[in-house]
């Protein structure tokens, strides 16, 4: 017995420190994605002058419970646990012809992904562990360790293939469903999701140039000596937003699931449980996405100014803080995706694909090699490097409006077989087709007709 | 239109199996797609049928009837006060201007001239629903092309418009109001009325139009959406016979207020000299979706205009001893509440007209009624048999006669468009299939 768990103990202060982590964030998050619903419908409640969600508290409706929270109203905040009761009581409906299999699978699929990009996030910085000694055996090690679950090397490559396994859960979903909505919806989102992975990876790697590291542990060390990489690579922030908005199927890019035109899109036959899954996904989404952007363009855990949340205070308040500032900036990024997504109309699918092929990946190829020259030349500090995006978007902006011409978006193309739009040697006539109405001896006609 | 009857067997289809896309082009990749009349973008029950390539719609067969509700027939069986509750319901965005135009065309049957009063507070009203119709459409627009807010923008004045209907009418949606020769009653109180009406055109509806203006009408996403979408000439619009914002907004230059004015868009309506509302017709030459939308928001700046002109201290002190109703010496007016309790001929009268199977002494004649709602040309044709109910009533609805163009403005379009098209065109199904 001993030996055996003499080849166990101690462990590794990373292995602990990554596996508590993972047990305390996946519970974190989630526990804050009821949460991040609540704050849409109250945020979108804000912005339509509504009230939003104010009666739902927590007693579910029980006389007991009535007695115990009375007075209290909780400002609505038990919707989103009714909501999930209302989604466990409905009926799991699957359409006549569906496939089975991959229809219970996407759901699943779409919420994996969302979840396994948390592996990455540095979310406290190093943390200084104290050996952990109980009944006479040293179980974990003392050490350094970093508050997050994998330490790895290659940190944002990991993010891209992440980022890709995402579309496969809402494709499937779309596919399974035997509705040609839903297939639509799919088709939709594969296109859109592959194509903003181009400009994610590129304006990824315009910031990563800086650093020479894409260990997210480093990433943030370096934003913390040498200020934010939002202050450095403006346009590549902006790009990635517009990116991650895209990959979490979020408006003003939600094309896959247009409620007005799709009514659904993928998830139109999805009911109960399984639609909560894809609900879920998003959140969860969401908040992967806006975690990423904090951590390449937000500095991380770091706040200037504050000695608790630099990378050299490894104590647990400091640590405590740190997985606190982090949690602020990705809701804080959650919560203006949301006040996006109340604000603006929808972007039409072609017209996203545009935006992307014809502006964000020239924009973020010429950011590459823009970065790349400066860092040859050797200027690298962030002001230099704010200027030399101030110069790239002054040139940039005449020439593209000159390039790409968007009046040609919205053309009325000619179709075989459209009676209002012929090709040019069809021959359509709308003219009446009776007898009586052309008729020239028709004394009504020739009464009507100027001669 | 010269025409010959066939035969009843003449037409040998059965709905069930007549192919519809007669025209239908295999290409080999092009699918079919129904859109409707379940779906949230349909606005009630219309149905498309759509040959998609790829996103892009080769065709378009519209089918309507799927709210047929018989209300034409309806109007053979009510008399000309009860018909109003039917009239309503069909265009139900703006109820109070189908029964202010369902009473129009009546007394244009009848020969009635009403009171002042009546004119004035008609306009207003059908201003006021013009404007209710408006708000909801540019927000619908808003809505279907993904902009949630800017409908409830929209919405929320609504709310304050279906007060002032309470308080004229006693019901909030379908205020049923008008009557022959005036109004179910007169209103409450005329300060209160104006306080209504001017909070409304004052403080509610322009800040509804500017939220919304700010919120879309600059936003680069709603112009690419909107910009070039189910264009309509000039040549077009006249030829489809299209009326209204949608008309107006392909350069046509035709509004019924102007062209042929009643109430008090005519000059003289009170017989004193009176000079006619001044307003302009706002036309826009693109006759695109955001032409129509353009439209539609000057129309409603337009109507605050003409109510404005209606509110005046001067005017309302004129109009304070003239009655709502008209008491003509007819039979189809109902008699002053003085003489109903007061001497036997009024009671009589009012008995004859309360009561369903009594008379009306309704002429022998035939005649239409029209008037510029916020849809287009909304006109009633009536033909009266001198008994107490219409022999036959025959509508004119717009949103019929504007839907016939949906397959010209879609095909081509992507299937995105068909939502800002049908927006657009502001189809209420239940007055197209009536």
């Amino acid at each position: 017995m001993d030996a055996i768990l003499d080849s166990i103990f101690p462990l590794s202060p990373q292995f602990f420190v990554g596996a508590l982590t993972a047990v305390v964030m996946v519970h974190l998050i989630l526990g804050t994605i009821p949460l991040l619903i609540y704050f849409e419908r109250k945020i979108s409640a804000y912005i339509q002058d509504r009230m939003g969600p104010n009666r739902v508290g927590f007693d579910l409706g029980l006389p007991v419970l009535q007695k115990l929270f009375r007075g209290f109203g909780f400002w609505g905040l038990g919707q989103s646990l009714a909501d999930g009761l209302k989604f466990i009581l409905k009926e799991d409906y699957m359409p006549k012809g569906a496939d089975r299999a991959l229809f219970t699978l996407a759901p699943a699929l779409a919420v994996v992904p969302a979840f396994i990009g948390w592996a990455i996030i540095p979310w406290g910085g190093e943390f200084l562990l104290p050996t952990i000694e109980f009944f006479g055996r040293e179980w974990v090690s003392g050490g350094y360790a970093s508050v997050m679950v994998a330490d790895i090397n290659v940190g944002f490559i990991y993010l891209l293939a992440i980022a890709s396994l995402g579309i496969y859960g809402i494709t499937l979903g779309g596919w399974a469903s035997n509705n040609k909505y839903s297939f639509l919806g799919g088709l939709r989102a594969s296109a859109g999701m592959i194509s903003y992975e181009i400009p994610m990876g590129m304006t990824i790697l315009a910031t990563l140039l800086l650093v020479g590291s894409f260990a997210p542990s480093v990433i943030v060390e370096d934003q913390v000596r040498n200020g934010w990489f939002i202050l450095a690579q403006p346009i590549a922030a902006v790009v990635f937003f517009a990116c991650i908005l895209a990959e979490a199927n979020r408006a003003p890019f939600d094309n896959a699931e247009a409620e007005q035109e799709l009514v659904g899109g993928y998830h139109t036959e999805y009911s109960a449980m399984r639609f909560a899954l894809f609900f879920l996904a998003e959140y969860a989404h969401m908040m992967t996405s806006s975690a990423f952007f904090t951590l390449l363009f937000l500095g991380g855990y770091h706040v200037p100014f504050i000695e608790l949340t630099s990378p050299e205070a490894t104590g647990f308040l400091a640590v405590f803080v740190k997985i606190n500032v982090f949690f602020i900036k990705v809701v804080g990024l959650v919560c203006f995706m949301m006040v996006i997504r109340w604000t603006v109309p929808r972007i039409r699918y072609d017209q996203v694909l545009k935006l992307c092929w014809s502006s964000l990946i020239p924009l973020s190829l010429v950011l590459v090699v823009a970065t790349s020259i400066m860092l040859k030349l050797g200027a690298t500090e962030w002001w230099q490097m704010a200027l030399m995006n101030l110069v790239l978007l002054i040139a940039l902006v005449p020439t593209a409006t000159l390039l790409f011409n968007s009046k040609t978006v919205n053309k009325k193309l000619p179709m075989a077989g459209s009676r209002f739009s012929p090709l040019r040697e069809q021959d359509v006539s709308t003219a009446p087709v009776s007898r009586t109405a052309l008729d020239d001896d028709n004394p009504f006609n020739k009464a009507a007709r100027p001669v | 239109m010269p025409y010959t009857l066939k035969p009843a067997d003449a037409y040998d289809v059965d709905v069930e199996t007549t192919e519809y896309l007669k025209d239908h082009v295999d290409t080999g990749d092009r699918w079919t797609l129904n859109f409707g009349p379940q779906h949230p973008a349909t606005h009630t029950t219309l149905r498309l049928v759509l040959e998609l390539d790829g996103e892009r719609v080769a065709r378009c067969t519209p089918h309507i009837g799927y709210l047929h509700s018989g209300f034409e027939k309806l109007g053979e069986h009510m008399d000309y006060n009860q018909y109003v509750t039917v009239v309503s319901r069909m265009n139900y965005l703006s109820p109070i201007s189908n029964d202010i135009c369902w009473h129009h065309a009546v007394e244009h049957l009848f020969g009635i001239d009403i009171t002042t009063r009546c004119k004035v507070i008609r306009t207003i009203m059908a201003e006021v629903g013009r404007i209710q119709d408006h708000l909801l459409n540019v927000g619908a627009v808003a809505l279907d092309l993904g902009a949630f807010t800017g409908f409830l923008y929209a919405f929320n004045v609504r709310e304050k418009i279906y007060d002032l209907y309470d308080y004229i009418s006693g019901q909030r949606y379908h205020p049923d109001w008008s009557r022959v020769g005036g109004a179910m009653k007169p209103l409450p109180d005329d300060g209160m009325f104006r306080k209504l009406v001017r909070n409304l055109i004052d403080k509610e509806v322009p800040r509804a139009i500017k939220d919304l203006e700010d919120l879309v009408l600059r936003n680069k996403i709603f112009i690419d959406r909107t910009a070039g979408i189910g264009e309509m000439t000039k040549e077009e619009a006249i030829a489809w016979s299209l009326s209204g914002p949608v008309a107006r907004a392909s350069g046509v230059e035709r509004d019924v207020r102007k062209d042929e004015p009643s109430l008090c868009y005519a000059e003289n309506w009170d017989n004193e000299g009176a000079e006619a509302v001044k307003f302009s017709v706002p036309v826009h030459s693109d006759g695109d979706v955001h032409a129509r939308f353009q439209v539609r928001i000057e129309e409603m700046r337009q109507a605050i205009k003409i109510i404005d002109q209606l509110l005046g201290d001067d005017l309302w002190e004129k109009l304070k001893d003239v009655p709502m109703d008209t008491y003509a010496d007819g039979k189809f007016v109902k008699p002053k509440k003085e003489d109903v309790y007061g001497s036997i001929e009024g009671l009589i009268q009012h008995f004859e007209l309360i009561m369903s199977n009594r008379g009306w002494d309704a002429p022998i004649a035939e005649g239409y009624g029209k008037q510029e709602t916020a849809n287009g040309e909304l006109g009633y044709y009536i033909v009266a048999d001198g008994g107490p109910r219409p022999w036959r009533t025959k509508c004119r609805p717009p949103s019929f006669i504007n839907y016939q163009t949906v397959a010209k403005m879609l095909e081509g379009h992507m299937l995105a468009d068909t939502v800002a098209i049908i927006g657009s065109l502001n189809v209420v199904a239940a007055e197209l299939d009536r």
